[in-house]
């Protein structure tokens, strides 16, 4: 479904426009023998009473759960074991699995080498695509496409469509100065244009790249998401 | 020992082993941390539509079953295509040599990238088949399996100075837009010698 994208050019004109990401489905399905369709559902293995956890505290030892799976059936729920479940929640239980009332979340940020290098309240990032004050703009970095190919990963990316013929001419122009130059663009928030983009509230983070393309009177023209710098880890 | 590859590009053959490079090994990681009032940890689990019940990490499975609901034993499943042939297994990496063809970098603007692999050489002799093979900074593509699957990721090989990575995920074609506007909108353009009648009367 295509959503709305308020970006400005490098002349300091705004604009609407849609922007929607291609999916690919599987071309793979399962028969069975009699050419019967098949899907998958999700079901109940077993309830709280039936986790290890409980059953390590109603027989206080694994040999005594081993027996007990031996001589009877204690982590099957009779009345629940194979229901088909259609939607679930999430809840927070405690650590006798009871709801919690309140929950307070805080994180913990761990450099490469697994230590901890900072305790603070979760940074909840805001949807910054679509505001009215303050379109994306274009940082006028440029990143030559030879230089950037594998300098990052572009995990996602989508492509900017036209309402009207006015878009249609505003990201025509776009698509060939970007086109011409063979170069990325950087866009992004902030007044420089520089700042990452989050496209929707609670997402993640990305740094965000313009490419054009020309073919006679027609255009394509994509925003490269990108948080992950091609590096070497140490093995 | 990791498990080695064998790519074959051209005349020239190499082997190497791959380690899944991701954000965490790069930059570190996030983790959160819930806490109720008491300061006791707490921790996620799942609630029925029934309101009541809880069910823990471990409690639901997924099972495939027929149009009637009855689970059907994998083993025994036809893979198809959507057209209705039946689909054939594609060997894992590791079953086969794998075939590199040349493609442009700009093969990699098209690529919604999914896993990224470092590859790992154990024999000097590898490493120089390979740097003969990305001498002119080439890029290749070829279908990726890391397990033996019916279906391949779209992956590109490439080299960044002096490590070689693998760029796996979907590739996709992207439609040019145009603006072409039909003819019936098309106003000719005329000079008009009549008076323009303002009363409209």
């Amino acid at each position: 479904m295509a959503r709305l994208i308020h970006i400005s050019d490098s002349k300091g004109r705004d604009a609407n426009v849609l922007f929607s990401a291609k999916t690919k489905k599987s071309g793979i399905r399962f028969l069975t023998g009699d050419g019967d369709e098949t899907h998958q559902i999700r079901v109940l293995k077993t309830t709280v009473n039936g986790s290890y956890e409980h059953l390590l505290k109603k027989y206080n030892s694994d040999v005594e759960i081993a027996n007990a799976l031996v001589e009877g059936d204690p982590e099957i729920d009779f009345e629940k074991t194979g229901y088909i479940i259609e939607s679930i929640s999430k809840v927070f239980v405690d650590g006798e699995t009871k709801p919690c009332v309140t929950v307070n979340v805080t994180e913990k940020v761990f450099n490469t080498a697994g230590e901890v290098i900072e305790e603070r309240i979760p940074k909840e990032l805001l949807g910054n695509i679509i505001l009215d004050d303050s379109p994306l703009r274009p940082s006028g970095k440029l990143f030559a496409k030879a230089d950037v190919y594998n300098r990052f990963v572009f995990s996602k990316r989508y492509q900017l469509s036209h309402t009207n013929g006015l878009t249609f001419d505003f990201l025509f122009e776009i698509a060939k100065e970007l086109d011409d130059k063979k170069s990325l663009m950087l866009i992004g928030s902030g007044e420089k244009g520089m700042g990452p983009l989050v496209f929707q509230d609670g997402g993640k983070g990305y740094r965000v790249f313009l490419e054009g393309r020309i073919r006679d009177k027609s255009y394509i023209l994509l925003l490269h998401l990108s948080n992950l710098e091609l590096k070497p880890v140490s093995v | 020992m990791a498990r080695l590859i064998t790519f074959k590009a051209g005349n020239s053959t190499f082997e190497a082993g791959i380690v899944k490079v991701d954000r965490s090994k790069v930059y570190g990681w996030i983790e959160p941390v819930y806490t109720d009032n008491q300061n006791n940890i707490c921790s996620t689990a799942s609630l029925l539509d029934d309101g009541r019940t809880i069910v823990v990490s471990g409690g639901l499975a997924q099972k495939l079953v027929d149009t009637k609901n009855q689970e059907v034993d994998k083993s025994s499943l036809i893979a198809s295509r959507l057209d209705g042939s039946v689909a054939e297994l594609k060997l894992s990496v590791y079953e086969e040599p794998v075939n590199l063809k040349e493609c442009s970098m700009n093969d990699l603007f098209d690529l919604d990238v999914t896993a990224v692999y470092q590859l790992e050489f154990d024999a000097d002799d590898s490493k120089d088949k390979a740097l003969e093979c990305f001498s002119q900074n080439q890029v290749y593509t070829f279908d990726f399996n890391y397990r033996t699957d019916y279906e391949s990721a779209d992956a590109i090989i490439l080299k960044k100075e002096t490590d070689y990575f693998i760029l796996t995920g979907i590739k996709h074609e992207f439609e040019y837009l145009s603006n072409e506007v039909s003819a019936q909108f098309m106003v000719p353009e005329e000079t008009i010698d009549e008076d323009l009648d303002f009363g409209m009367m």
